[in-house]
């Protein structure tokens, strides 16, 4: 059972509830930026807690994981429960999604059963009301006989009340009523009745569900208000035929905000600042110092070239995060898993892994270990090798690179298509995959579709910040490190500086890398090292390309088009890609071996270094082949 | 001078970087997102019922 905590300065309180009820909204508005994301120990599930002082009082919040009952079957069932019994809190929050009360109940009385003082928070009051739902909560109190509090968790109100509840409720002032006293008394007398194994488990179901119905026929009045919003949004965005064609719509929209409309343009300033005005600073200031030239081409070519190649494409990934994030607050990202779920089917995966896979967009580390969520083998593999073909936002670069400099007008259907390609190759392959390895194996879909909402900006910003800053700290340390290694094997030879990069280390490397390209219009050793250096981390392609050709103009607007061409022809570029073999390059970059972190994951997750080999290899050999095919294939017919 | 001076900044900061690569190499850990869980599913993270 919780006790109370020791320190009487700091208030303990713990968030608890359903997925999908508001909490991590609830959780953000109080906390705002002064949280704390880690794992709990042992698991990958995620850790929130974060504090805020009100009226004088320190309060300290933790979140935890969403769930539906704590029967500790799965890693957050067992957090939770254990949490909640063994930690030191001065108040239990259980979150309630109020449209929803009878499933949400459930968790809440289990709770209780379990002897866990609760303070109830009928969340979502908006969506309630919207539905005809009308609670009673001084009944509800009484019937439960602990307190409850009305909210609506976007509402500054809302968040004011709940603080004044943090700081001034004692819940050792509260027990458990005759009711609940009575339903505790049936649970224990059913365990006690020699019933054993799943029909102790429906009796005890049963027996809940009998309790919440009481609850809600006393409390609770229903009055029927026609179709929802989300029902008749659902009827359009969900189902029929329209559903499959809108989700490319949007998807589409999202890439015209991030290459096009807004993302590019800051891109565009972003480049500016760093080729123009900041490099000429850092150059004149080098030039005065006297620094030698070897160290000034370091950091200008090296450094700059190389780490700035990455930081211009800063705002891109954040665009597209914020994006991802706020689709996925609005709860259509849930409906995307439903309508692709026939589709995943077709190629040999149940629709659960939908959502991990979708991870995938943002990195495929997290996209391998999500597919810990899927309940059979078959599934848990087919996932992770599919994973690494998606578009991760380190593959974003190279796409939006390649793009802008050799397709500038249709940059961002070009980068689009690249992220068609990569679900392609993903079914492609698991479909390979599983008329090879797995047959007739297939698992049931459970997939709850919340309800459409009006995303809270602060929850959106915040996971935003949360997806792109990753990409920021790779900036600042394994791609500084790269680009200062691929800087000295591109300058030096066994005889020391070279004058010509082609007498280098890196041109050595290069070359042989590159001979497997000589039918895909790629040969040379510059591609065979940018390929070398992204099985370190997908971001070193672009900053080798940086360092190597010299930082080009990624302009993507068609009036910057000549100003690209002359930028691309001062860079070395225009000899080493045409826009077919470019686009091969970018088909290759799409589907090649995953970057050391993904592979090193892969190993972690199947617990088996030959799968981890067979993903590499697999992996390289189908993108050389696909590549293969887009040049030779492109060039047959007739494009250069 | 200046080269020796900016040459050992380099250094530094490479250490810093190096070090924070390999902890993250030895400790399994990642900068692909803040958390396990944030690089697309947000809220809407399926149950492992």
């Amino acid at each position: 059972m919780a006790t109370m905590a020791m320190d009487n300065n700091i208030i303990r309180v713990a968030l608890t509830g359903n997925p999908n009820t508001g909490k991590s909204t609830i959780f953000n508005e109080i906390t705002g930026a002064r949280q704390k994301i880690g794992n709990w120990p042992g698991v990958t599930v995620d850790k929130k807690e974060g504090h805020v002082t009100f009226e004088g009082k320190h309060i300290q919040v933790i979140d935890l994981p969403g769930t539906y009952s704590v029967n500790a079957r799965s890693p957050e069932e067992k957090i939770v429960i254990d949490y909640l019994q063994e930690a030191q809190l001065d108040l239990v929050v259980d979150v309630i999604d109020s449209s929803n009360l009878e499933r949400n109940l459930f968790l809440t009385v289990q709770l209780l059963e379990k002897g866990i003082p609760l303070m109830l928070d009928l969340n979502m009051q908006d969506e309630a009301k919207r539905r005809g739902i009308k609670i009673d909560v001084k009944k509800l109190e009484k019937k439960l006989g602990y307190p409850v509090l009305l909210t609506v968790a976007r509402d500054g109100k809302s968040i004011k009340n709940l603080l004044n509840v943090f700081t001034s409720v004692s819940m050792e002032s509260y027990g458990p009523s005759e009711d609940l006293q009575a339903h505790i008394a049936k649970i224990q007398e059913i365990e006690n009745s020699g019933l054993t194994g799943m029909d102790l488990q429906e009796a005890i179901i049963k027996q809940r569900y009998a309790f919440i119905d009481e609850i809600l026929a006393d409390v609770a009045e229903f009055s029927s208000v026609g179709s929802t919003l989300t029902e008749k949004l659902d009827s359009v965005l969900a189902n029929g035929v329209l559903a499959l064609p809108l989700f490319l719509a949007i998807l589409y929209a999202v890439f015209q905000i991030t290459f096009e409309w807004i993302g590019q343009p800051i891109a565009d300033a972003l480049e500016e600042v760093i080729t123009g005005d900041f490099t000429e600073w850092v150059a004149g200031a080098l030039e005065g110092a006297e620094v030698a030239d070897w160290m000034q081409a370091l950091i200008l070519d090296g450094i700059i070239g190389g780490v700035g190649s990455v930081i211009i494409f800063v705002p891109l990934i954040f665009m597209l995060f914020f994006c991802l994030s706020f689709l996925d607050g609005t709860g259509y990202m849930a409906r995307v898993a439903f309508i692709m779920d026939p589709i995943m089917r077709r190629a040999g995966l149940s629709g659960k892994s939908v959502m991990p896979l979708m991870m995938g967009f943002g990195c495929g580390v997290p996209s391998i270990m999500g597919a810990r969520a899927l309940d059979n083998e078959k599934d848990r593999i087919l996932s992770i090798l599919a994973a690494p073909f998606l578009t991760c936002g380190a593959k974003l670069p190279i796409m939006a690179l390649f793009a802008a400099m050799f397709f500038p007008d249709n940059a961002a259907n070009v980068v689009f298509a690249m992220y068609i390609v990569g679900v392609v190759m993903a079914i492609v392959s698991t479909k390979l995959l599983t008329a090879a390895k797995y047959k007739d194996e297939t698992a049931t879909f459970l997939l709850e579709l919340p309800p459409y909402r009006m995303p809270d900006m602060k929850t959106v910003l915040l996971e935003t910040w949360d997806k792109g800053k990753g990409y920021l700290v790779k900036a600042g340390t394994i791609i500084f490190v790269g680009c200062v290694l691929i800087w000295f094997l591109g300058a030096f030879n066994m005889d020391g500086m070279v004058e010509e990069q082609s007498e280098s280390f890196l041109a050595s490397i290069g070359a042989v890398v590159g001979a497997l390209f000589t039918f895909h219009g790629f040969g040379n050793w510059e591609a065979g090292a940018a390929v070398i250096s992204g099985i370190l981390a997908k971001e070193s392609v672009v900053s080798t390309i940086g360092v190597l050709y010299g930082l080009p103009d990624i302009s993507a607007e068609a009036e910057d088009a000549v100003e690209t061409a002359e930028a691309l022809s001062a860079t070395g570029m225009a000899a080493a890609f045409t826009s077919l073999s470019a686009l091969a390059f970018m088909v290759f970059s799409q589907i090649y071996t995953p970057c050391v972190t993904a592979l090193g994951t892969i190993k972690k997750e199947t617990n088996s270094w030959k799968m981890m080999f067979f993903a590499a290899g697999y992996m390289f050999a189908l993108a050389w082949v696909v590549s293969l095919i887009v040049y030779q294939g492109g060039k047959l017919l007739g494009f250069e | 001078m200046a080269t020796y001076v900016i040459g050992l900044i380099l250094l530094v900061l490479l250490g810093f970087a190096g070090r924070h690569v390999w902890n993250n190499f030895r400790s399994g850990k990642h900068d692909c997102c803040g958390s396990d869980c944030g690089c697309g599913c947000g809220s809407n993270c399926i149950s492992r019922k």
